[in-house]
């Protein structure tokens, strides 16, 4: 059990006691909404609607894609707080947390070294988000607050056929909710702590129609303060700083997401988004200064798009919009270096950006469908530079000479095409399942030049089992950091204006189906091989240099399944998934006294995941109980901390981060109305239940401890 | 809490490898004897690679370029010791840039039957701390019976120590660079007023001793002479000691170069000196920096800032850029993945082949008969065959024939005299160059100088 937590003892009784007064004084039964996943059968959770795959409204089932969703409701019973934390629920996908946010891997491959889920593309309603100089994608409370979003969609494979750049392994696109499912808003407030973390947090939420227009909207904020970790050396390695424990600082990241909307018919919409990132903490963990206690990593990032919808015909719709993005350093972002004498360094790194976006859907029958689209953005990049400052605010550029500073600008077009066609439908027949996705991309980049992509899908459903066969292609831009950087401090990265795109190519096949009404089957293999890798870990001996250089890699094969299972009884429901993959790569082992190529596993990813849960209803007892178990099997350290530990052997032999477990466990009421007939949600989660001490992968000569127990309450009150 | 984990197979085909290699262990065991290593491919003659494995990048190239060297000798028949084919290999010890750690590494080959290796990597490590250089790795390998051979140890103290044969280098001595480095501040640059900081051990003494002596000799004025002490000199970081006492001093008479007679930490010195605003303060016409060879490494590229960078260059013994042996190593680097030679990769390499010529010549593996003919192997003798990069074959053939050999190396014509260094050398100037593609890379300029 949870060790060392004080004084929230009293939290889960109170949840559970809640009810019980409740109950008492009578308040009504659950208002539990039609659309909830508790209500529909497991069929149903294979036909749920997602966009993501083919930008058309389609079934899970249907899509040509291997696609999981989280819908908003497992995202109240298990208490996730952040879409970095939904993921962390979902087959073939690796969350890490090294203290300053989420770094997302999919299928054997990590983001790598301040990679920060840069290997996916992130989307709210379509428009990307990430923090365009380096792609990295921020998936913690300041992307969105989690009480707007209605589903994430997930793409495990290539979508850049659809997404151009950056849809790589995978897509996460955050559907909102719609105003009329906000009905007013809510509130909520809560404090998460634990021996080592304290995080008071908070939400609103805003909804309101008034007639043709409506409004809606809500803002997110925590003080996450993590204090009292220290790093973990290698392997019979130590470091100057092991012995230093991290010291929290309670800075406020937080996001706030709005929607004008208005509605000229019911064909045609006009609406303005806006969304404001803010990404600030303390980063005990970097790399390049582990608990020297002075980098505070202040990061904005936000677009606003203005985008208009409308149904030219009822089998034509058009959907256009423009966005201007922007994005950079927020006040409070500082950086220090080293560990003893320490070094303030200056980033001067953002962008703004401009997008435009228009396609066509012509619907010649309820499945089938040609789309038709383009994007053009032009991103103003002021290239990463840092400076080193002395004590008198004297500053100097960091090395190396000659990498290019200043503004530049990013312009890409992309144009695609895609078809669906379900060439039996109608004809009554058993084949009118089947289904065909095929399309293509150009793209055209003015500094990495041209790129062309394509997917082919076929999907064959009958009754309630699918059966897809999937092949694409996608490609990852390098980033202007990966480009241009200079280097934060002694050992890089560097960037290398030579980096080409990662290019990938991926088949699967996948199945699905309830074989009973109660249990719902799913599970897909893959094989995705990627070209020129971007990495920041060179280790080989043609550089002796001990900084960091991106380049691209030879090419990686990754195969592997992944399969969940879904069960529902009378009032539980349980999930458990499994992944395994296996991904390496062929490299001239220059050490060897023979010459020889030696495959090596790539680093970061563990093998084995399985992660499960169970969602417990107590209606007449005003509770819901869940409990989450992931346990992540055992992983190879980055292969640059591997040379360490290996100085000569660095590719024959390895370290690994240990297997781990970590359970969580959400209590929370149900159907509680205080104050004017709406209800009241209280809720514990305890994370990391019982205290499981693991390691995450570091990149300096030390690896990162994970996040141990907390107790997590919060009060949402509708309004 | 990490794990240590052999290899990266699956369980299968580990257990298949490992009961492959008792067998084949079980098979060759009898085949081991001193001096040599019994391996699936037959007995293997080892030579020693001492080390800083902390350094890990030049760790990982120095094993990758010993390996290509004994690769090209392996492939052209190994060597052939009373009968018996064998192989050669490198085994890399640890030296941890420490006296005790280097003594510890030879202990480690000693204890392995190993008598050959390539070290010291420094001066440091090579005289001690003790003038007699009983504390020293050169001392200690002499006791142990090892063989060894430098090719980037360059005090000339090290010729005077009492080594017995034990000790040789393929690299000139530091008073030669050191008069270069004079003749280059004060001749080619044109320079009147230079301060000095020196790393405060052998390499950085014995270097700066010598340049300011022909600096001097030359017209010249020493305004400072800073010592900083070697234990803030270790892996190279900006951020870990500012040499802020030491550039004071340094800058105080406002020098119009500066000589670093530093290993890599020299760096955190230029870097340090820009930082504190000692570069801007000259406004248009920044100080020269010049630097030794202790300086010609990729970190220096990679971590030096633009300011540092563009106004650095320095001396290095460097082989002739013409000799064809030179030429065929570079290409044989190229070919091996491991680029550009640079530094002290010639030096090393000519080292491994004097080893197998040696060991080839005297037809033993007892070191007390094949330090007998170390120099020998590199000396011009009108009966003997001229031996270049990659003559492996012949060279074995002509020394089982009982016939002479004189290495040319890739450093050139080695020569090695009855005090353990070469009688030739080459120097050339070094300047970090932009790469057209973005990066620094280093241009070399031979030297001509009157100095040998």
């Amino acid at each position: 059990m949870l060790r060392g937590v004080h004084g929230i003892g009293f939290v889960v009784p109170l949840t559970l006691l809640v009810p019980l007064v409740a109950r008492a004084e009578g308040t009504k039964p659950p208002a539990s909404a039609a659309t909830t996943v508790d209500d529909v059968s497991l069929v149903g959770l294979l036909e749920l609607e997602v966009v993501a795959p083919t930008l058309t409204a389609q079934t899970t089932a249907e899509a040509a894609a291997v696609v999981d969703v989280v819908t908003a409701e497992q995202i109240q019973e298990r208490g996730y707080q952040t879409v970095g934390e939904a993921l962390g629920s979902l087959s073939g996908l690796d969350l890490i947390n090294d203290h300053y946010q989420y770094n997302l891997g999919v299928r054997g491959m990590s983001g790598g070294k301040r990679g920060w889920s840069r290997i996916v593309k992130v989307m709210i309603d379509g428009q990307p988000v990430a923090f365009r100089p380096s792609g990295e994608n921020f998936l913690g409370i300041e992307l969105i607050p989690i009480g707007l979003v209605e589903r994430i969609e997930v793409i495990r494979g290539p979508a850049s056929a659809l997404y151009g750049a950056d849809a790589f392994l995978g897509v996460v696109n955050i559907v909102t909710r719609r105003v009329e499912s906000l009905d007013g808003g809510s509130v909520t407030a809560g404090y998460e702590g634990g021996p080592r973390m304290r995080s008071p947090f908070g939400e609103v939420l805003v909804g309101k129609q008034f007639g043709q227009f409506s409004i809606y909207g809500g803002a997110a904020m925590e003080t996450r303060d993590l204090f009292g970790y220290r790093i973990v050396p290698l392997p019979a390695q130590t470091h100057p700083a092991q012995n230093e424990y991290s010291r929290g600082r309670a800075l406020p990241s937080g996001g706030t997401y709005w929607r004008l909307a208005y509605a000229f018919s019911e064909t045609s919409r006009l609406s303005l988004d806006l969304h404001l990132q803010k990404l600030d903490r303390a980063a005990e963990m970097m790399d390049w200064g582990p608990v020297n206690h002075q980098n505070r990593l202040s990061l904005v990032n936000s677009f606003g798009r203005l985008a208009y919808d409308k149904e030219l015909t009822p089998s034509l719709r058009l959907s256009t919009s423009l966005a201007v993005a922007a994005g950079g350093p927020a006040n409070g972002d500082q950086l220090a270096t080293g560990f003893g004498t320490v070094r303030s360094v200056e980033r001067n790194v953002g962008y703004k950006g401009t997008d435009w976006r228009a396609f066509l859907d012509y619907h010649w029958d309820e499945k089938s469908s040609l789309l038709g689209g383009f994007d053009y953005t032009v991103d103003a990049q002021r290239l990463q530079s840092f400076y080193t400052e002395n004590d008198l605010g004297h500053r100097v550029l960091n090395p190396p000479g000659g990498m290019p500073t200043g503004v530049r600008d990013f312009a890409n077009f992309g144009a695609y095409l895609q078809t669906i066609a379900y060439p039996f439908y109608g004809t009554g027949g058993g084949w009118q399942g089947l289904g065909t996705t095929l399309g293509g991309r150009y793209d055209h980049h003015n500094i990495y030049g041209d790129a062309w992509n394509g997917r082919a899908g076929l999907v064959y459903n009958v009754g309630s089992y699918y059966l897809k066969i999937l092949g694409g292609t996608s490609f990852r831009a390098p980033s202007a950091t990966q480009l241009f950087t200079n280097s934060v401090g002694q050992g890089g990265p560097i960037g290398n204006p030579q980096l080409k795109p990662e290019r990938a190519k991926t088949v699967e096949f996948a199945v699905g189906g309830a074989l009973l009404p109660q249990l719902a089957l799913r599970a897909d293999v893959f094989y995705t091989r990627i070209e020129d890798r971007v990495e920041f870990r060179e280790v080989d001996p043609n550089s002796a240099s001990t900084a960091d250089f991106a380049t691209n890699s030879t090419p990686i094969t990754s195969f592997g399944g992944e399969g969940q299972v879904d069960l529902k009884l009378s009032r539980v429901q349980f999930f458990a998934n499994y992944a395994y993959q296996n991904s390496s790569y062929e490299k001239a082992d220059l050490l060897a006294l023979e010459r020889r190529i030696v495959r090596v596993a790539t680093d970061l990813y563990p093998t084995h995941m399985a992660k499960g849960g169970a969602t417990l209803r107590l209606p007449e007892a005003k509770l819901l109980i869940s409990a989450e178990i992931r346990h992540t099997g055992a992983r190879l350290g980055f292969l640059r901390n591997n040379a360490w530990v290996y100085a000569t052997e660095y590719l024959e032999r390895r370290y690994e981060l240990p297997a781990y477990t970590v359970c969580d466990l959400t209590i929370s009421t149900l159907g509680i109305e205080f104050w004017r007939g709406r209800e009241t949600r209280l809720v514990t989660k305890i994370r990391n239940l019982f205290d499981a001490r693991y390691l995450v992968p570091g990149y300096n000569r030390f690896d990162i401890p994970g996040l141990e127990g907390s107790v997590s309450v919060w009060a949402q009150q509708e309004l | 809490m990490a794990q240590l984990r052999q290899g990266t197979p699956g369980r299968a085909a580990q257990a298949t490898g490992v009961l492959t290699l008792l067998v084949t262990a079980l098979a060759t065991g009898a085949c081991s004897s001193d001096n040599s290593n019994g391996t699936s491919s037959g007995p293997m003659v080892k030579i020693g690679l001492m080390l800083e494995f902390e350094d890990q990048g030049e760790t990982r190239r120095e094993v990758a370029t010993g390996r290509m060297a004994l690769r090209e000798i392996n492939d052209a028949g190994g060597l052939s010791v009373g009968n018996v084919a064998y192989k050669l290999d490198v085994e890399p010890v640890d030296d941890k840039y420490t006296l005790a750690g280097a003594v510890s590494a030879l202990d480690t080959l000693a204890g392995n039957h190993i008598s050959f290796s390539m070290s010291p990597p420094t001066s440091f490590l090579a005289l001690g701390s003790d003038p007699s250089g009983k504390d020293g790795a050169s001392i200690a390998g002499r006791d142990r019976h090892i063989i060894q051979i430098s090719g980037s140890a360059t005090n000339p103290g090290i010729s005077k120590l009492d080594t017995q044969g034990y000790q040789w280098r393929t690299v000139a001595p530091d008073d030669r660079q050191g008069a270069v480095a004079g003749h280059y501040l004060a001749e080619q640059l044109g320079i009147k007023r230079v301060s000095v900081i020196i790393r405060g051990d052998a390499y950085g003494r014995g270097l700066a001793t010598a340049m300011t002596s022909t600096f001097e000799s030359l017209g010249g004025t020493v305004l400072a002479t800073v010592e900083y002490d070697t234990t803030k000199a270790t892996i190279p970081d900006v951020n870990t000691y500012g040499y802020k006492n030491e550039l004071a001093a340094l800058f105080k008479d406002s020098p119009e170069a500066v000589y670093l007679a530093t290993g890599d930490e020299g760096i955190q010195i230029g870097n340090s000196a820009v930082l504190e605003g000692y570069v801007d303060a000259y406004g248009a016409k920044p100080p020269v920096f010049v630097a030794g060879d202790g300086l010609v490494t990729f970190d220096t590229l990679a971590n030096a800032v633009p300011q540092f960078l563009d106004n650095l260059s320095g001396t290095a013994p460097y082989p002739d850029p013409s000799n064809r042996d030179f030429v065929k190593f570079s290409v044989a680097m190229q070919g091996a993945g491991l680029g550009t030679p640079i530094n002290y990769e010639a030096y090393r390499y000519d080292a491994f082949y004097i080893f197998a010529l040696a060991i080839q010549k005297a037809n033993s593996l007892d070191p007390e008969v094949v330090k007998q003919q170390i120099a020998a192997v590199t000396r011009a003798d009108p009966d003997s065959t001229q031996i270049h990069v990659g003559d492996w074959a012949l060279a074995k053939s002509e020394l089982l024939a009982g016939k002479g050999v004189d290495y040319e190396g890739a450093s050139g014509s080695i020569e090695l005299q009855d005090d353990g260094g070469p009688g030739a050398a080459s120097f050339a100037i070094w300047t970090p160059k932009p790469k057209p593609e973005g990066g620094y890379e280093y241009a070399y300029t031979p030297i001509k100088t009157n100095t040998n």
